[in-house]
């Protein structure tokens, strides 16, 4: 029987000496840890004991799919990552091996960074402005992936990149275990959409970190409508002063679909306004729980953080928690959170009954009016509409 | 004084610092042992089945791990072999202060009891140490067959009742803490308030801690019948010794169908006690609880006070204030579970933090299955008064049931510029200003509390704050 614990991270990866002892060290830590129990700090909420993690593994090759789809002009790289180790070792080394620790999720990043095979590098060079319309990650014939993202932006330059992970539905269960590093340059601007369009029986683990630079600002959305089961990690590092961060999410659950989404607003520098938006519908039996840590260290002074989860159960069997947090250790600084779980309007639903709507579609139309205020507020330009056609398809889907 | 030594100055300013000689009738040695809890039951005349409680109860406090969350670091400096589990300061509760021994006495007067109990109480219950010393209650509620005891008199003298409700609200094992109460309590009130029996002035319970090293387990059960009404509060100081104290209690209450009960809490423990305490409220039918809880004191509190909100209409309500100076952790919160149809709830909770102090928020709202209509509103505010101090906020919202409306709501700041700039310009020095304006913070609480207190407390936070702006 296969095991993820017998897997050799070195196997048929070829990459320089630092790549390789990048790998070793992350299967370290990867042995040493067990995998979470629902006692444990982050996951209390998300049970995953049922999960036979030792089965997620190919019997052949662990080579799952990430596609690179762009132009490259102007020094812009958009490259497949392995290439990028011998090709531009330098832009990739020291973000690359970053690999920081404190993480209540350290044994599926330690994984994902011991075995990764897939992966996409984005480089943009200094003030230049691109759009990266579309990355694709999705699975090949294994029952692992880990798929991975490193995006690094100079200063001034502008990025705006779609990167969707996508699948069919299977049969029998698999496991994405992905990591997105952003790195964001003083003064650049990054837009950043995530689609976790995963299909039926994929077990999705994700972390994303973007490192935003002085006076650099930091947009991204979380578009969270596939998989049967999700827990991501969203984390904005507000690194040099005068650094700003949006993070945008939505979550559209049916079925016996389960999300657990973590964001971070890390205030480590002064002067850093950040800003979260996160709404939540829910219907069938899905589950979802929303956790967000604003945490503004000693003497970020001038900081300024707002947080808001908004939650809709549709359905007697769906199930919502929130919980919002706060630590700050600076006091000149303004933090506010909200979080509310409220019922579907009934007087909106009989207006529209009145109109001839059926009740379904009403509740259809409520969903996607409510979650488009997500995509509203993120502004993505030329994208738009493309990122509205996804979420609508989707929510279309259930309701058909 | 200059102003660097009136900063210097805060937090040495507790008033209640003082101790008496120690006179106790009895002393365990220290630390925790079957032996100790044989021998406290024996003393108190108890009968076998609070005496097997007490023994049951170690078994899980040696067995259960010590809690995972908060403060850890602080939690696993309790040295539980250091401390004294009982203390008996007198051989009985008296009902004449005359009759309390005097350096028992001259405490409680120093802390204003005897006064309060003419002024505005309807019953006193005064607790040194180990065990209640005086206690005592207008007779006109005796009349009405309100029951305001100790709770080792309430084993004695209503068996029955205790026996039937005692643990039903926090079972021995639901914490760490709370089965170490179970094992060792001592002192505490029973309370019983008949049908439709409205207590309109509020009976009081004080607790004071004398002996250095000592753990105070008092043990508290409420039990409010159909339609009554009652407001209890306690207050409890100690004197400032170098190494740490333990107080751990157990606060259980029940309010039946309609009854209205109103638990307040003036925290002021010195800084050298840890308070570890488990409060817990069922609510049925229209009833009201409303749990008052304010933290100045202790070294670290930790403390969530919880409302199961059991039938229809039930309401419950929680107004959490908490001051956090120099070596002061006050990890406080509030627990509200929506168990009925239409039950509301409502939290709101203040906190300050200064001199490096830290005040924590850690809070429950759970609505289950088939509680429609349920409604709950949580709203936190923290002041931060310096960058050497902490305000953390965790609450955490559970909710299995889509026709409900749900609400949370936290905001962290500082005294505000253009508030302290305003009131400068009206001739008020900075300290005044910064003073007025967290009075103005606590108002929602202070305006809860018994006249009396509300002064104490206002001078008690013009104390804290004095030259705390420089």
């Amino acid at each position: 029987m296969a095991n993820i614990a017998a897997l050799d991270p070195l196997q048929s990866f070829t990459g320089p000496d630092w790549a390789q002892a990048a790998r070793r060290e992350a299967w370290e830590v990867f042995s040493a840890t067990r995998w979470p129990l629902r006692t444990d700090k982050g996951w209390r909420q998300t049970d995953v004991t049922g999960i036979q993690f030792d089965e997620m593994v190919a019997t052949g090759s662990l080579i799952g799919k990430a596609q690179p789809i762009a132009p490259q002009e102007n020094g812009v790289i958009v490259a497949d990552l392995r290439t990028a180790l011998e090709t531009h070792p330098d832009l990739v080394r020291d973000h690359l091996v970053r690999f920081p620790q404190d993480r209540v999720d350290l044994k599926f990043t330690s994984l994902a960074r011991a075995l990764w095979t897939d992966g996409i590098f984005v480089y943009v060079p200094k003030d230049v402005e691109v759009v990266v319309p579309h990355l694709l990650a999705e699975f090949g014939t294994t029952r692992l992936f880990c798929p991975r993202l490193l995006v690094v932006v100079e200063a001034g330059a502008k990025l705006t990149i779609f990167d969707e992970h996508a699948s069919s539905d299977f049969d029998e269960s698999r496991m994405s275990c992905g990591i997105v590093d952003l790195f964001v340059g003083d003064g650049a601007e990054v837009k950043y959409i995530h689609l976790n369009g995963w299909g039926k029986n994929v077990f999705n683990f994700h972390h994303m970190r973007a490192e935003i630079g002085q006076d650099a600002k930091f947009i991204s959305l979380t578009l969270g409508l596939g998989s049967s089961l999700t827990k991501a990690t969203i984390e904005a590092v507000l690194a040099g002063r005068g650094a700003q961060s949006d993070l945008f999410g939505l979550v559209f659950g049916s079925g016996e679909q389960v999300f657990d989404h973590h964001t971070v607003q890390h205030h480590a520098a002064g002067q850093t306004p950040s800003n979260i938006l996160y709404k939540v519908a829910l219907t069938d039996k899905a589950r979802s729980t929303y956790s967000g840590m604003i945490r503004i260290e000693h003497g970020a002074q001038q900081s300024n953080a707002y947080q808001s989860n908004k939650n809709i159960l549709l359905s007697h069997e769906s199930h919502a928690d929130t919980i919002p947090n706060l630590e700050i250790l600076a006091n000149d600084v303004r933090c506010t959170h909200g979080a509310t779980v409220a019922p579907v309007d009934e007087t909106q639903i009989f207006y529209m009954q009145t109109r001839g709507i059926q009740e379904e579609e009403a509740k259809r139309m409520i969903v996607e009016g409510f979650l488009e205020q997500v995509v509203d507020e993120a502004a993505l330009g030329d994208l738009d509409e493309l990122i509205r056609g996804k979420v609508s398809n989707r929510i279309v889907k259930r309701y058909q | 004084m200059s102003e660097a030594a009136i900063i210097q100055d805060i937090g040495s300013n507790y008033e209640y610092g003082f101790h008496d000689v120690e006179k106790s009738v009895f002393k365990s040695g220290r630390g925790l042992t079957r032996e100790i809890v044989e021998t406290i039951s024996e003393m108190k005349g108890e009968p076998d089945w609070m005496r097997q409680f007490r023994l049951k109860a170690l078994d899980i406090f040696l067995k259960k791990p010590m809690p995972t969350f908060g403060n850890t670091a602080l939690l696993n400096a309790i040295d539980f072999d250091n401390i004294f589990y009982y203390v008996k300061p007198s051989d009985r509760a008296e009902k004449s202060w005359d009759d309390v021994p005097d350096d028992i006495k001259n405490t409680f007067n120093k802390i204003g009891i005897p006064e309060a109990e003419q002024k505005f109480l309807a019953g006193v219950s005064a607790q040194y140490d180990s065990e209640v010393v005086y206690h005592k209650m207008r007779s006109s509620l005796v009349d009405q067959g309100v029951i305001f005891l100790d709770m080792d008199t309430g084993v004695r003298e209503h068996p029955d009742i205790v026996k039937k409700y005692i643990s039903t609200v926090i079972p021995i094992a639901d914490n760490k803490f709370s089965a170490l109460n179970s094992a060792v309590w001592s002192g505490g009130s029973f309370i019983y308030v008949p049908e439709g029996v409205h207590v309109e002035i509020p009976l009081q319970a004080y607790f004071r801690i004398n002996t250095e090293n000592m753990g105070q387990f008092e043990r508290t059960l409420i039990i409010a019948d159909k339609g009554s009404r009652v407001h209890y509060i306690e207050g409890c100081t100690a004197p400032v010794y170098t190494t740490d104290s333990l107080h751990s209690a157990v606060v259980e209450l029940i309010a039946m169908e309609g009854a209205h009960l109103r638990y307040t809490t003036i925290q002021n423990w010195s800084k050298n006690v840890y308070n570890l305490v488990t409060k817990r409220a069922v609510a049925y039918k229209n009833a009201t609880v409303e749990w008052v809880d304010g933290n100045l004191g202790s070294k670290l509190t930790m403390k969530y006070p919880a409302i199961f909100l059991m039938g229809e209409g039930a309401r419950g309500e929680t107004l959490s204030v908490a001051f956090a100076g120099k070596d002061q952790h006050q990890d406080a919160g509030a627990k509200m579970v929506h168990c009925a149809p239409n039950t509301t709830s409502t939290v709101l909770s203040k906190s300050i933090s200064k001199d490096g102090g830290r005040a924590t928020y850690r809070g429950l709202v759970e609505v289950q299955k088939g509680c429609h209509g349920a409604k709950s509103n949580v709203r936190c505010d923290a002041l931060l008064m310096d960058e050497e101090s902490r305000t953390d906020t965790y609450p955490t919202m559970k909710i299995d049931e889509p026709g409900v409306s749900i609400e949370h709501e936290a905001t962290v700041s500082k005294v505000g510029q253009e508030q302290l700039f305003y009131l400068m310009s009206r001739g008020l020095s900075e300290g005044e200003a910064t003073t007025m304006i967290v009075n103005g913070f606590f108002e929602p609480f202070a305006k809860e509390l018994p006249l009396e207190y509300a002064v104490e407390l206002n001078r008690l936070i013009q104390l804290e704050m004095e030259g705390s702006v420089g």
